[in-house]
C-alpha cells in the first residue's frame, strides 16, 4: 500500500512521449539541413563565386546521364573499400593483441599515439612513387590512415572488458577459439563499431585527399579537376555528392553504433 | 617495385636538412605553416568552447546536432577545400577556415561531455554558499571540467596540424606541407623527403608538449 | 519525554521556524505531495535531527532552509525573515563528497569566504582555525584525493563552521561513510559542536547516531509528510563515549525505533520488516 499520491499515468503514456520527441528532433534535424541549403542558395544569389543548388544537382545529374562520373565514382568506392579491407585485416588483431599483452602495449602505445599526430597524407608521394598513380596508391593510403585508428578503438575496446568475464570462460571451460567468438567479440562488439566507423571516414576522407593530389580517377579528381576548369556548378554538385556519401555511410554506421551500445 | 630515385639514403637528406634548414625560404614556410596551424586551432578554441557550453545548457539543441557534428567529427569540412579555394583564393584562408572547422568539434564535443560528467553536488554546494553565476562558472565549474575538457584541446591541436599541413599538401603556395608536394612534383626526391621529415619531427614535437602538458594538469588537478 | 504537534510556532526572533510548510513536486508522470505541513522551531544552541523513512521528505526541509527549494506552501524564517534563497547565514554539509579536488584543504575550506568576498589573509585565517577544529591539521596542503573519505567530509564541516553560521545544516553527512568511521566522526562532531554551539539541522537514517548528537529529534511520517512526533532527547551533555549503554539511550532508541517502524511499514507496504 503506497501513500505516494503520485497522479499514475502509464508506461504507454511515457513512451509516446518519448516517441513524439525522437519524431520532433527528427524534424528538426531535418529544419537544419532544410536551413543549410537556403543558406547556400543565398550565398549563390549574393556571389559568383558560389553556385546555386539547382544548377549544381543539374549538373551532377548531368554527368549521371552521360555516365562520364561512374568511372570516377567505382575509383573513389573502390580504393576506400579496398583500403578500409587492409586496414581492418591489419588494425583489428594488431589492436586486440596490443591490448591483451602488456609487453607490446608499452612498446606500441607511444607509437600509435605519435603516428596517430602526424598528417599521414604527407606519406602520399612515397605511395606514390611504390604503387605509381592510380586506385593502388589510393587504396594505400586510405589503409595507412585508417589502420590507426582502428588499431586504438581496438585496443581500448580489449583494455575495458571486464575482467571477470575472461574468469567465466576459463570456469566454463571454453576453447581459446570459443573464448574469442562467444566472450571477447561480443563485449566489444561497440568499440570495435566505433573503430569501423572511424576507419571507414578516414579512409574515405584520405582517398579524397590523396585524389586531390594526383590520381587518373576519382571524384576528388573530378573535382578538382573542375575547380581548374572554372565549372563551378560541377564542383559543387561532386562535392556535394561526396558529402551525402559521407554523411549516409556515417549515419548507418552511427545508428548501428548506438543500437549495439544500448544492447549490451 | 621500388624505383631508385624513391630510396634516398638517409645520408643525403640529412645533408639536405642542414643545406635547406638555414634558408630564408625554410624559415617562411616554417613559419606561415605554424601561423596556419595557431590562427586555426585559436578560432577552434574560441568557438569550440562556448559551442560546448551551449550544447550542454540546451540539451535538445544537443541531441538535435549531434548527428551533424558526429558526421562533421568524423568527415571533416574539408571535402570543401575547393569550394573555399573557389570562393576565397589560394591562400590561407581556406586552409584556416578547414583547419579550425577541425579542431572545433573534438574541442566543443568533449566540453559538452565534460560539463555533463561535472557531479550536481558541486552545484548544489555553489548555490548554497550564495556563489554567483560568475563565480559559479570561474571557480567550479571550469576548474572541474579543465582536465576532462583537456584531450578534446589537445585533439584539436592535433586536428588543427593535421588540416593545415594536409591542406598546405594538396594546394597551397607557401608553407612545408606544400613543398613537400611540390618537390614531388618537382621529381626531387632527397628534398621530398627532408621536408617530409620536418613534418614528422614537428608533428612529434606538438604531441610531446601535448602529452607533458596533458600529463601535468592531470598531476594538478584531479 | 515526547510532545504532540502542533507546536507553538511563535519562537524567538533568531530562531529558525517551519510555519505550515508543504511542498508539491510536478513530475513527468504527475504531481507528487512531498511534505504536507510541518511546522516547528530551531531554538538558539539546539542540535535538531530529522529521521524518517526514505524518501519521506527529509532532505527537501533541509534544502528549503538552505534556500535551495522554496516551500509551495508557507515559509521558512529565520532571524524573522523569510528565507527566499540561499543566505549568508546558513551553511550546508552534503552526504555526497563536495570537496573541490583540484583545491587544497586549506582552499577548500576558504571557499565558502572566498565566495563571500573575504579577503585573503582573513579567510586563510578562520580556515586554519577551522582545520585545526576538526583535527586536520598538517594537512593544509594536501588535496582531496589523497585524503579518506571521513577527512574530506571533515573539511566539508570546517567548510561549513568557517562561514560562522547561525544554521548549519547537515544532510546525511556520514551517510556514505563506513560504520567505524562514522561512530568516530560522530564524537568529533559532538566534540566541535560543543564549542561553536551553532544551530544545527541534521538529517540522518542512523537512529543512534540521532538520539546520541540531538536535543531533539523529529520523526517524519511518510510521504506526504508531516512531523509525528518530536522527542527530546533529555541526555546529560558533554556526552561521553559510554553514553550508548545507559538505559535511558536505549529507552529513547526504542521509542524512536517503533515510531519509525510503523512509518517504514506504511511505504513499504504492509507486512514488510526492515533488517
Amino acid at each position: 500500500m503506497s501513500t505516494d499520491v503520485t497522479i499514475p499515468s502509464g508506461i504507454i503514456t511515457q513512451q509516446s512521449a518519448d516517441r513524439a520527441r525522437v519524431i520532433r528532433d527528427n524534424v528538426w534535424r531535418a529544419a537544419v539541413l532544410v536551413a543549410l541549403v537556403l543558406l547556400w542558395a543565398l550565398l549563390s544569389t549574393m556571389s559568383d563565386l558560389v553556385a546555386s543548388p539547382a544548377d549544381s544537382l543539374n549538373a551532377l545529374a548531368e554527368r549521371f546521364a552521360d555516365g562520364s562520373i561512374y568511372r570516377h565514382l567505382n575509383a573513389t568506392l573502390q580504393a576506400v573499400v579496398i583500403g578500409f579491407l587492409i586496414a581492418a585485416a591489419v588494425g583489428f588483431p594488431l589492436g586486440y593483441a596490443i591490448g591483451r599483452s602488456k609487453f607490446l602495449g608499452a612498446v606500441f602505445d607511444p607509437l600509435v599515439a605519435g603516428a596517430f599526430a602526424i598528417p599521414r597524407v604527407i606519406f602520399f608521394p612515397i605511395l606514390l612513387q611504390i604503387f605509381g598513380v592510380g586506385v593502388g596508391a589510393q587504396s594505400a593510403m586510405a589503409a595507412l590512415a585508417a589502420v590507426f585508428p582502428i588499431m586504438v578503438s581496438t585496443t581500448a575496446g580489449v583494455r575495458a572488458i571486464n575482467p571477470l568475464l575472461p574468469k567465466l570462460a576459463r570456469s566454463l571451460s571454453l576453447s581459446p577459439l570459443q573464448t574469442v567468438t562467444k566472450i571477447y567479440i561480443p563485449a566489444m562488439a561497440p568499440s570495435l563499431m566505433v573503430g569501423i566507423r572511424i576507419g571507414f571516414s578516414i579512409a574515405f576522407i584520405n582517398v579524397i585527399i590523396a585524389e586531390f593530389f594526383a590520381a587518373r580517377a576519382g571524384l576528388g579528381l573530378l573535382a578538382l579537376r573542375a575547380y581548374g576548369m572554372l565549372d563551378l556548378p560541377t564542383m559543387y554538385g561532386i562535392i556535394v555528392l561526396l558529402a551525402a556519401i559521407a554523411l549516409a555511410g556515417n549515419l548507418v554506421l552511427w545508428a548501428i553504433e548506438r543500437r549495439l551500445g544500448n544492447k549490451l | 617495385m621500388v624505383s631508385q630515385s624513391l630510396m634516398v639514403p638517409p645520408s643525403e637528406i640529412l645533408i639536405r636538412l642542414a643545406e635547406i634548414v638555414p634558408t630564408d625560404r625554410f624559415g617562411q614556410d616554417v613559419a606561415r605553416t605554424l601561423t596556419t596551424i595557431l590562427v586555426s586551432f585559436t578560432i577552434g578554441l574560441v568557438l569550440g568552447v562556448p559551442l560546448g557550453i551551449f550544447l550542454w545548457r540546451v540539451p535538445a539543441a544537443g541531441r538535435i546536432l549531434e548527428p551533424f557534428i558526429v558526421t562533421g567529427y568524423a568527415m571533416p569540412t574539408l571535402l570543401f577545400y575547393p569550394v573555399l579555394l573557389a570562393v576565397m583564393g589560394l591562400n590561407a584562408g581556406p586552409i584556416i577556415v578547414i583547419a579550425a572547422s577541425m579542431s572545433l568539434i573534438p574541442i566543443a564535443l568533449t566540453t559538452m561531455v565534460a560539463l555533463n560528467a561535472i557531479k550536481p553536488i558541486l552545484h548544489k554546494l555553489a548555490n548554497s554558499v550564495s556563489a554567483s553565476p560568475r563565480q559559479y562558472y570561474l571557480k567550479v565549474l571550469f576548474p572541474a571540467a579543465t582536465p576532462l575538457i583537456f584531450p578534446g584541446v589537445k585533439l584539436g591541436f592535433i586536428y588543427a596540424v593535421i588540416g593545415t599541413v594536409a591542406m598546405e599538401f594538396i594546394l597551397a603556395s607557401q608553407g612545408v606541407g606544400f613543398r613537400a608536394g611540390f618537390y614531388y612534383r618537382e621529381l626531387n626526391t632527397a628534398d621530398m623527403w627532408a621536408y617530409i621529415a620536418v613534418v614528422i619531427v614537428l608533428s612529434v614535437l606538438v604531441n610531446g608538449v601535448l602529452t607533458w602538458l596533458e600529463k601535468r594538469i592531470r598531476r594538478d588537478m584531479l | 519525554m515526547s510532545q504532540i504537534f502542533p507546536i507553538d510556532t511563535v519562537g524567538h526572533d533568531s530562531d529558525v521556524v517551519f510555519d505550515n510548510i508543504g511542498m508539491t513536486f510536478g513530475t513527468k508522470t504527475g504531481v507528487t505531495q512531498a511534505v504536507a505541513n510541518v511546522s516547528g522551531v530551531i531554538p538558539e544552541g539546539k542540535f535538531v535531527s530529522v529521521i524518517g523513512p526514505s524518501g519521506c521528505g527529509k532532505s527537501t526541509l533541509l534544502d528549503m532552509v538552505g534556500g535551495l527549494l522554496k516551500p509551495t506552501k508557507g515559509t521558512v524564517s529565520i532571524n524573522g525573515e523569510t528565507v527566499t534563497g540561499p543566505r549568508r547565514d546558513t551553511a550546508m554539509v552534503f552526504q555526497e563528497d563536495s570537496t573541490l579536488h583540484w583545491r587544497t584543504v586549506l582552499d577548500n575550506v576558504a571557499f565558502g569566504l572566498e565566495v563571500k568576498g573575504v579577503p585573503k589573509a582573513d579567510r586563510y585565517e578562520s580556515a586554519r582555525r577551522m582545520i585545526e577544529l576538526v583535527g586536520l591539521s598538517g594537512f593544509e596542503d594536501h588535496r582531496p584525493g589523497q585524503l579518506s573519505g571521513g577527512m574530506k567530509q571533515r573539511v566539508a564541516i570546517a567548510r561549513a563552521l568557517a562561514m560562522e553560521p547561525r544554521v548549519l545544516l547537515m544532510d546525511e553527512p556520514f551517510g556514505a561513510l563506513d560504520q567505524q568511521t562514522r561512530q568516530f566522526i560522530g564524537r568529533e562532531l559532538l566534540r566541535i559542536w560543543e564549542k561553536t554551539r551553532n544551530r544545527v539541522l541534521f538529517i540522518t537514517h542512523d537512529i543512534q547516531e540521532a538520539v546520541y548528537l540531538s536535543d531533539e529529534v523529529w520523526v517524519m511520517s511518510a510521504r506526504p509528510s508531516v512531523v509525528k512526533e518530536v522527542v527530546t532527547i533529555d541526555l546529560p551533555r558533554p556526552r561521553p563515549e559510554g553514553t550508548h549503554t545507559l538505559p535511558r539511550f536505549r529507552e529513547l532508541e526504542d521509542h524512536l525505533w517503533e515510531l519509525v517502524k510503523v512509518e517504514a511499514e506504511k511505504t513499504l507496504g504492509p507486512g514488510a520488516r526492515l533488517a
